[in-house]
């Protein structure tokens, strides 16, 4: 058995020369973990319905973070920015470009009043952010679908 | 033992796919006018460098094989991240002082071209720059070896068209120059 994996093995082998071939080599931002794919980065959980309003919230991974001023939720078929946004307080940043902005990490939950106060079965949202490791990512925008619930549990 | 030779003969053929996938993937496919080319194709599934295109702010189609022959270093960035415009004046900087000398930056910005348009002459980006929506770049990118879709991200290509390094995050000055010096085109007397 030990002589069939080493036939495996030189068999698999073969064909790492022409794969190296391109001298194609990986040189990513230093320290670590792998980046995490934006969807990963900013994890977002199911959108919920409660009280005439949703409520919206992403897990945001330790090391990366979301921009306050780049969270954009939106109505299919309602005018853009027509509903209201309710966001938390955000931490303070200080970016090497644009200076003063302010972020999240970790949990956010925010909340959006639809202009027509009606109940949405989709909602389109967008969210900009980056990794500590000085990378960022462009516009992540889903259209998902929201889950009717009786109402908001109180401190949500 | 049968079973042995039929198991040995398939990883054989897995292996020399696999690797003849990387290479059809990273190689540079010249321009396809030219007939005697001796690259392996591209196959469906994946992507050539010569057949990505980007469109420019002036409306036209650019491939990367229009730059055969120079350093080429495509920087792809946006006018929404900061590390990518904190990167610029480097790459300005390493474009005056190397373009006589075979050495090209090309700008793909995942954005919008009015914004690109609008922030051009603050950054003082006086190299190529090209515009694409963010799945269309993300597509290009993820060709190129950048799976989280991320900037900046940069991929240096030899006058041979080969990829020589690709590089996710900004490049300090420092490290550019010694990048591009290590690989600058032999200089014709």
């Amino acid at each position: 058995m030990t002589g069939l994996r080493v036939l495996l093995c030189a068999a698999l082998c073969a064909g790492a020369p022409l794969a190296g071939a391109a001298d194609f080599t990986w040189s990513g931002p230093s320290g670590g973990a792998a980046l995490l794919p934006a969807e990963q980065a900013f994890a977002m959980q199911p959108v919920t319905w409660a009280n005439g309003r949703l409520r919206l919230d992403w897990n945001v991974a330790p090391g990366y973070y979301l921009y306050r001023d780049r969270i954009k939720v939106d109505i299919p078929g309602d005018p853009p920015g027509a509903g209201r946004l309710e966001l938390p307080p955000a931490q303070p940043h200080k970016d090497e470009f644009f200076g003063e902005t302010h972020i999240y990490r970790g949990h956010l939950a925010v909340r959006y009043v639809p202009p027509a106060g009606q109940f949405p079965r989709t909602v389109e949202v967008t969210v900009q952010g980056c990794a500590d490791r000085g990378v960022c990512y462009p516009p992540l925008t889903r259209t998902v679908a929201v889950q009717q619930t009786s109402s908001i549990p109180a401190g949500r | 033992m049968a079973r042995i030779v039929r198991l040995f003969s398939a990883a054989i053929v897995a292996g020399v796919v696999a690797g003849a996938t990387g290479f059809a993937l990273y190689r540079y496919v010249g321009p396809s006018s030219g007939s005697s080319s001796s690259a392996p194709a591209a196959s469906a599934t994946t992507v050539a460098l010569a057949d990505i295109t980007f469109t420019g702010l002036d409306g036209q189609t650019h491939r990367l094989a229009d730059w055969h022959g120079k350093l080429l270093l495509v920087n792809f960035w946006a006018t929404w991240c900061a590390p990518c415009r904190v990167e610029i004046p480097a790459l300005v900087a390493a474009q005056k002082k190397y373009g006589a000398r075979g050495f090209q930056v090309i700008g793909p910005a995942v954005d919008d071209p009015a914004a690109v348009r609008a922030q051009l002459g603050e950054l003082g980006i006086d190299y190529p720059v090209m515009t694409g929506t963010p799945e269309e770049m993300i597509r290009t990118m993820g060709a190129l070896g950048n799976d989280p879709g991320a900037l900046p991200f940069s991929v240096l290509i030899g006058a041979d068209g080969h990829i020589i390094t690709n590089h996710l995050g900004a490049f300090s000055a420092a490290q550019l120059d010694t990048l591009i010096r290590e690989h600058l085109p032999p200089q014709s007397a």
